[in-house]
């Protein structure tokens, strides 16, 4: 066997080692007492004798050479086993995270949950006309019910709506029932920009018409509804309320989370606080559309209403103020 | 309004605390704002429903609370008017212009006034329901007005020219309010006139000249019915709204007049005169309500959801005063006046939900297997997740902008006829504005690094409302132990922007010079999708901003349309590639994307091109760049040799060489 081919082999195997097991077989292949250098120095022994003693030397400079390399090799091994120290208590390179809008991500779970129920979800404009904000929706000019919702005019005439129920309506033309639907979008009302008001709001509007809808189809959705998004042991309860598009009218309430039932300033010692408004769909209404045979239901609420209920925040200009120490802490999405 | 729970006790025997008597009046939806508790008396507040005028009085909470706790009024009002052929009867004309604008007018003439204080139970009562006491007079109609709900007018007889005249005012005509207050009426005003002008806006507040003075000893009493939307609109033009007007613009109850006078009559009788009325006249004395509402029990209980017996039923009509009528088997239902909301069966339906109480209604859902109409897809919700996922933070702005960025788009703004802020008077055309308004709050609050998206519509007269998405960032990208801080620039918004693109899986798109005005010109580029220009990014042009902000506004339709919807997968090469990295110096204004694009379209093999660095320095040569682009070129079913790819890098080269580049070794 040609010694220096013998050198090179070895070297490439001990070079290619990375445990101390196969370093352990390696040198047991080459230098063991069976190993290849043994067989090497036996057959000097068939050499010519002139031969023999530079084999010989060559063979245990090899011998010298291959047990360097493989106690460097252990060296390295063992050092690879433990690392340079780091101070780890150093923080992470972390990439920058961003954050969706807390009426983003509530409004997505509210559609969500209607989802599921099997509404589907639908768009209208938010520069609207009197006649679907409020002609169309039992509430001609001079009703009193449009106090309620002190409106932007355009100088067009137009007006931005006051409310997401226009798209009823704009829907109703489109398709004929039965159909669920839900439209989430920002409502205009013109107030005073304090912790409690602000000139935008985000609605989220539904609307389900069939034959046979009763009030108990709407109690019954909407209270899936509140135990859906405030939890399975939610006290949720009904009462009379007035809108000139549903009759019977209703708002439900839930019990006040920030006291407990118990009474406190922001449920105005009640111990239930609204959260929206809800009713059976006027007939005026359908039967305008030519809908005389159906009924339904239909339901509005304010996502920050909701929101600041839930998360507890008590200003509402917080939600158009955009300051990323309020937006960084809703990480949810 | 607000009422004390004395008054109401004289009407009704409530037999519990007034905070157990907010909780039921809560559940008929008659909503309790507040509970006022005092030594001897408790003041509630309350919130009542536009449609429902009979409740603002304390006859009517009184009849509301009987029926639902099921006793009867304590209190009777039945006086009527005197029946009067006196010889010695004052003169008075009342002449109604139009009996649409005013179907019902009774006036009463009394003498012998003597104008002074109002008797204790009646300032007390008045001041607890937030009224200011004036004189005996005043205060006794304020007193009628919160007890019946009907608000009545006292005149000053003598102050009077000639008879009383109902008729629309005159354009241009003045009158003076009892407030001091000069109002201009116009034609759609109702007015109270006598043959001088107007002495009283009609429903809404009388006027200075003819209202009672101290030294008044004879006056006309007016209790009247007018048209609600008259009211309403005079009420809103001259922005006056009284306890009057509130009530005439939700409608009165026309039968409730001659009581409402008569009442009143009886009341002055006891507090400022001994004398009876010198002269009546009512010029509608038996007005045609309309009152018959069908109804069908098998109706109510399909929309309750309930199953009621007729007589549980019944029950509840009876306790509301409802009276049924049934003719050949279908019953009708007949309501009094004062309930002019119930005008369908569904209104009677859901006195029956308020009285048998909304919580004593079942609960039911039922999943439908109709296919959805249209799911709008979920797109936008994805496009907020991306911007997030790149570091940007969501905001809502309210699109209230300033005129002035309209001009820089030289869009038609869409105004507003009553701006909430008088500088912001337009719609937004951008989102930008906005946006700037929030990074300049919170680089006020001390942020260091900005970075905001917000997904939203624009505006322009004209046109339909479009959905925009916008992104700024500005400040300092933040120093750290393992990175040194820098400003951001314009590959940051740039980098946002591709970033975007790739997750929105847009891959045929390109940037192309952008005259876009909103952003400083050395500083922009459009993006160009499909031969469509989804909008642009650069350095934000706003001489206010005390930063620099690099922002971007895009169609959102453009975005979606170009959107490649499911990923496709292709084989990827199992051979790695050969990379070579060319490094040359190039006259300074070179555009990159030009030598990328020229040298990629030379070469025969897959080659991926990459900027490695851009270095500008003055030993390079004045307005010279260095540049370093890697190649990297891979084959599907081998690994190329260095001799394969030897072609193409002299290619590459000479390419580079035509644009006047040496090679750096
Ligand atoms: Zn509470």
């Amino acid at each position: 066997m040609n010694l220096n081919a013998f050198r090179e082999n070895a070297k490439i195997e001990i070079e290619k080692v990375k445990t101390d097991g196969e370093l352990e077989k390696v040198r047991v292949k080459y230098l063991g007492r069976k190993g290849n250098l043994t067989e090497v120095l036996h057959s000097i022994g068939d050499l010519p004798k002139e031969e023999r003693p530079e084999a010989g030397r060559i063979a245990n400079s090899i011998k010298r050479e291959l047990e360097e390399l493989i106690k460097e090799k252990k060296e390295i091994l063992e050092e690879k086993k433990t690392l340079l120290w780091k101070d780890l208590t150093l923080p992470g390179r972390k990439p920058f995270i961003g954050t969706l809008h807390p009426l983003t991500v509530l409004g997505e779970e509210v559609q969500d949950i209607f989802i599921r129920m099997g509404f589907s979800v639908v768009e209208g404009p938010e520069i609207e006309t009197d006649y679907y904000n409020f002609t169309a929706l039992n509430t001609p000019p001079d009703h009193p019910a449009r106090d309620l919702q002190d409106t932007f005019y355009l100088k067009d005439g137009r007006l931005l709506r006051t409310q997401t129920s226009p798209v009823q309506i704009r829907i109703l033309e489109k398709h004929s029932p039965p159909l669920r639907i839900i439209s989430s979008g920002k409502c205009y009302r013109m107030d005073t920009f304090d912790p409690s008001h602000s000139p935008t709001f985000t609605q989220i509007e539904g609307l389900w018409v069939d034959k046979n809808i009763s009030m108990a189809d709407l109690f019954g959705t909407l209270e899936l509804f509140a135990k859906e998004i405030f939890g399975e042991n939610i006290k949720t309860e009904f009462l009379p309320g007035y809108f000139p598009f549903t009759e019977p009218s209703c708002e439900q309430l839930i019990q006040c989370p920030f006291c407990l039932g118990e009474g406190c300033s922001v449920c105005k010692k009640k111990g239930m606080i609204e959260i929206l408004g809800a009713g059976l769909v006027h007939p005026s209404i359908l039967k305008k559309l030519g809908y005389s045979e159906f009924n339904g239901f239909a339901f509005g609420m304010g996502v920050e209403r909701i929101a600041m209920i839930k998360y507890n925040i008590d200003d509402i200009r917080l939600f158009y103020q955009n300051e990323l120490q309020f937006l960084r802490q809703f990480n949810e999405s | 309004m607000r009422v004390n729970y004395n008054w109401l006790s004289e009407w009704v025997d409530i037999k519990f605390s007034p905070y157990e008597l907010a909780d039921r009046l809560d559940h008929l939806g008659i909503e309790v704002e507040e509970v006022e508790i005092t030594s001897d008396d408790a003041i509630f507040e309350l919130n009542i429903m536009p449609n429902r005028p009979d409740l603002l009085s304390v006859w009517g909470l009184s009849r509301e609370i009987a029926a639902k706790i099921g006793r009867n009024l304590k209190k009777k009002i039945d006086y009527s008017l005197p029946d009067l052929n006196q010889k010695d009867a004052l003169n008075l004309t009342v002449t109604i212009e139009s009996e649409e604008d005013c179907p019902r007018y009774i006036a009463s003439v009394i003498d012998n006034i003597e104008v002074g204080l109002s008797p204790a139970f009646i300032s007390e009562r008045l001041t607890k329901c937030g009224i200011r006491t004036l004189n005996n007079i005043v205060d006794v109609t304020n007193y009628v007005l919160l007890e019946t709900g009907h608000p009545l007018h006292a005149f000053d007889y003598d102050s009077i020219s000639g008879g009383i005249i109902v008729r629309r005012a005159k354009n241009s005509e003045i009158i003076i309010t009892l407030e001091g207050e000069k109002k201009e009426l116009s034609n759609e005003d109702l007015v109270i006139a006598d043959n001088k002008g107007p002495i009283a806006i009609a429903g809404v507040m009388g006027g200075e000249s003819s209202g009672i003075k101290d030294k008044t000893t004879r006056i006309v009493l007016e209790s009247a019915f007018f048209k609600p939307s008259l009211i309403r609109r005079t009420s809103r033009r001259l922005k006056l709204s009284t306890e009057s007007s509130y009530r005439f613009e939700r409608t009165a109850d026309i039968e409730m007049l001659p009581t409402a006078s008569a009442y009143t009559l009886h009341l002055l009788g006891k507090s400022a005169t001994k004398r009876t009325a010198r002269k009546v006249i009512d010029t509608n004395p038996t007005p045609q309500v309309k009152k018959e509402v069908e109804f069908s029990y098998k109706n109510a209980n399909k929309m309750l959801g309930k199953n009621l017996k007729r007589e549980e039923v019944d029950r509840i009509f009876e306790k509301l005063g409802f009276e049924r009528r049934e003719t050949d088997g279908s019953p009708r239902i007949l309501v009094p006046s004062y309930r002019r909301d119930i005008k369908i069966e569904e209104d009677l339906t859901e006195e029956i939900g308020r009285f048998i109480g909304y919580n004593n209604i079942p609960r039911r859902f039922t999943y439908t297997n109709e296919k959805p109409i249209n799911l709008e897809n979920k797109d936008i919700i994805k496009i907020k997740k991306i911007m997030a996922s790149l570091g940007l933070s969501e905001a809502i702005n309210i699109p209230f902008i300033e005129p002035f960025w309209a001009e820089i788009h030289k869009d038609e703004p869409v105004e507003l006829k009553n701006p909430m802020w008088s500088d912001r008077s337009i719609l937004r055309n951008t989102l930008l504005p906005g946006l700037i308004r929030s990074v300049e709050r919170n680089l006020n609050k001390g942020e260091e690094l900005v970075q905001l998206f917000e997904v939203g519509r624009v505006f322009r007269q004209g046109k339909d409302e479009e959905e925009m998405l916008g992104a700024v960032i500005t400040g300092n990208m933040p120093v750290k132990w393992h990175q040194e801080g820098r400003p951001v620039d314009f590959y940051d918004i740039k980098g946002i922007v591709e970033a975007m693109l790739e997750k929105l899986n847009i891959k045929d798109y390109k940037f192309a010079e952008s005259e876009e005005s909103f952003y400083r010109k050395e500083r922009t580029q459009c993006l160009v999708i499909d031969g469509t220009v989804p909008g642009c990014f650069g350095l934000i042009a706003q001489d206010s901003c005390k930063a620099d902000i690099y922002g971007c506004e895009f169609k959102v339709k453009y975005l979606l349309g170009a959107l490649k919807r499911g990923s496709h997968f292709s084989r990827t090469s199992k051979f790695p590639p050969i990379k070579r990295d060319l490094s040359f110096i190039i006259e300074g204004k070179t555009p990159y994307e030009k030598i990328k694009n020229i040298i990629q379209e030379s070469l025969t093999h897959d080659v991926r091109i990459e900027l490695m660095d851009e270095y500008i320095a003055r030993r390079i040569g004045k307005d010279k760049k260095s540049l370093t682009v890697r190649l990297e070129f891979s084959h599907p079913e081998k690994t190329l040799t260095d001799n394969e790819i030897e072609g193409d890098i002299k290619t590459a080269i000479d390419k580079l060489k035509s644009f006047g580049a040496s090679l750096r070794e």
